[in-house]
């Protein structure tokens, strides 16, 4: 094939296939049900771990913290379209993070493909609480 | 030199590819085949694949050139035959099973092929989600004993588009079972299924490219269960669509294990060809300490195929 035809050919081909999923109503958006879904996902991934039975999630449903029986690791499980990532926390995982007024943490990670994130949450209790979970984490050696 | 010119059948199949996505997307739309699609999904997937041609006309050289370079001490001449075609065919595809397991087994050989396995879904948009950085790794090494044997290079780059023009269909949900004569010698979507699943059992199985008797004959083959259905990705997925960090998270994420301070050099070297998941203090887990940490929870299924026979 000519490489100006294949050169054409490609582009158009990759318009035409994304178009027809994204327009075909296939494509979805995942969201997490409740805290007991997020940590069935985290232990689907690391069926070694034991959860507390504790977990918060953000206001949107996008993500969750989950608190795990080891005390020094903390479970986080986020959507990636139609699909989840799950992470397991150690103190060497987490850089730095801050809460704003609006109940909104950012947190930066030290993970090339996950480097950041940004959480809203329900109200000031669940803030203080994730809160702590961050902290003893960063404190962990 | 004179090379003899063929042309390139991954190329020539392109439309046959966007055919194919096209009916695998109408028959999970319209007759519920099974099968998902995201559309950031397939766009990365597709990227990766245009990218990896990209990559193999701009740096292709390397390998064909090691190649060209063997050919001069050949042992033979076998010629251009449809009967050298079918044999080199055959050979060149245990040639792949072995690239593929080393591949999996060698985090600096598994760096580059690790972002065809880092899409959670599989269907016909992620067998073209191929590797940016495959002549970098020296796999080519692995064509020198056919060519010894006197299979030209370019012949055998020939023969080689049929193998992964084979492999691209085998990436499917929509099609569950072949006829058993079928699954037991070739490779097929339900063995392909395993093999691009992170549940305990199916890592490291089902190498294949297109004929699955490599595995059987060297004990890697692991068949697809009902009840234990294929979850697919990386053992730790990751988190992001943009093509140029799934083409490469793997490379920095090794690098940065091997040049971390504090380490002896033959820690730092192993971090480069022992299994993904080695770590020098332990604190991470491959694949064997995975089977054997689902055998601990599900004693039931110790001895299954894919899982050890007990806990060591």
């Amino acid at each position: 094939m000519p490489l100006e035809l294949f050169a054409i050919l490609v582009p158009l081909g990759i318009a035409l296939i994304v178009l027809v999923v994204h327009y075909s109503g296939l494509s979805k958006k995942a969201l997490l049900r409740d805290g007991a879904h997020a940590i069935d996902l985290l232990l689907e991934d690391y069926g070694a771990e034991k959860s507390t039975g504790s977990s918060i999630l953000t206001i949107d449903n996008r993500a969750a913290f989950i608190e795990l029986e080891s005390g020094d690791r903390l479970g986080l499980v986020e959507t990636m379209g139609d699909r989840f990532v799950t992470r397991i926390l150690n103190h060497n995982d987490l850089g730095e993070y801050a809460f704003n007024n609006d109940n909104i943490l950012s947190v930066k990670y030290h993970d090339f493909t996950h480097p950041a994130g940004t959480y809203k949450f329900g109200n000031d209790n669940i803030v203080s609480r994730v809160a702590d979970w961050l902290k003893n984490l960063k404190e962990e050696k | 030199m004179n090379i003899p010119n063929f042309p390139d059948v991954t190329q020539l199949a392109v439309p046959f590819f966007l055919l194919a996505m096209l009916i695998e997307i109408a028959f999970i739309k319209f007759r519920k085949s099974k099968g998902e699609f995201e559309t950031n999904d397939t766009l990365t997937s597709l990227i990766m694949g245009a990218g990896s041609v990209i990559s193999g006309l701009v740096f292709g050289f390397i390998s064909f050139g090691f190649a060209m370079w063997v050919w001069q001490f050949r042992l033979f001449d076998l010629g251009i035959s449809p009967i050298v075609g079918v044999l080199a065919f055959i050979a060149d595809d245990l040639r792949y099973y072995w690239y593929h397991r080393f591949a999996h087994r060698i985090r600096w050989v598994w760096a580059e092929h690790i972002n065809h396995h880092s899409s959670q879904h599989y269907n016909l948009s992620t067998a073209l989600r191929q590797s940016w950085t495959g002549n970098f790794t020296g796999k080519f090494i692995l064509l020198a004993p056919l060519v010894l044997l006197g299979v030209h290079p370019a012949f055998l780059a020939f023969i080689y588009g049929f193998n992964l023009v084979y492999q691209f269909w085998i990436h499917t949900e929509a099609i569950d079972k072949m006829p058993r004569w079928f699954e037991a010698v070739m490779n097929t979507p339900s063995h392909h299924r395993v093999h691009h699943a992170t549940n305990p059992r199916y890592l490291d199985a089902n190498y294949a490219g297109t004929l699955i008797i490599w595995d059987k004959m060297f004990g890697t083959f692991v068949p697809e269960l009902q009840e234990d259905r294929p979850r697919y990705g990386i053992v730790r997925n990751i988190s992001t669509f943009n093509p140029l960090k799934v083409a490469f998270h793997e490379w920095i994420a090794m690098f940065k294990d091997a040049f971390q301070p504090g380490l002896t050099p033959n820690q730092r070297f192993q971090y480069l060809w022992r299994p993904p998941g080695w770590s020098h203090d332990g604190t991470r887990k491959g694949s064997d300490q995975l089977k054997a940490e689902y055998v601990g929870r599900n004693s039931e299924a110790a001895g299954m195929p894919g899982l050890p026979e007990t806990i060591e």
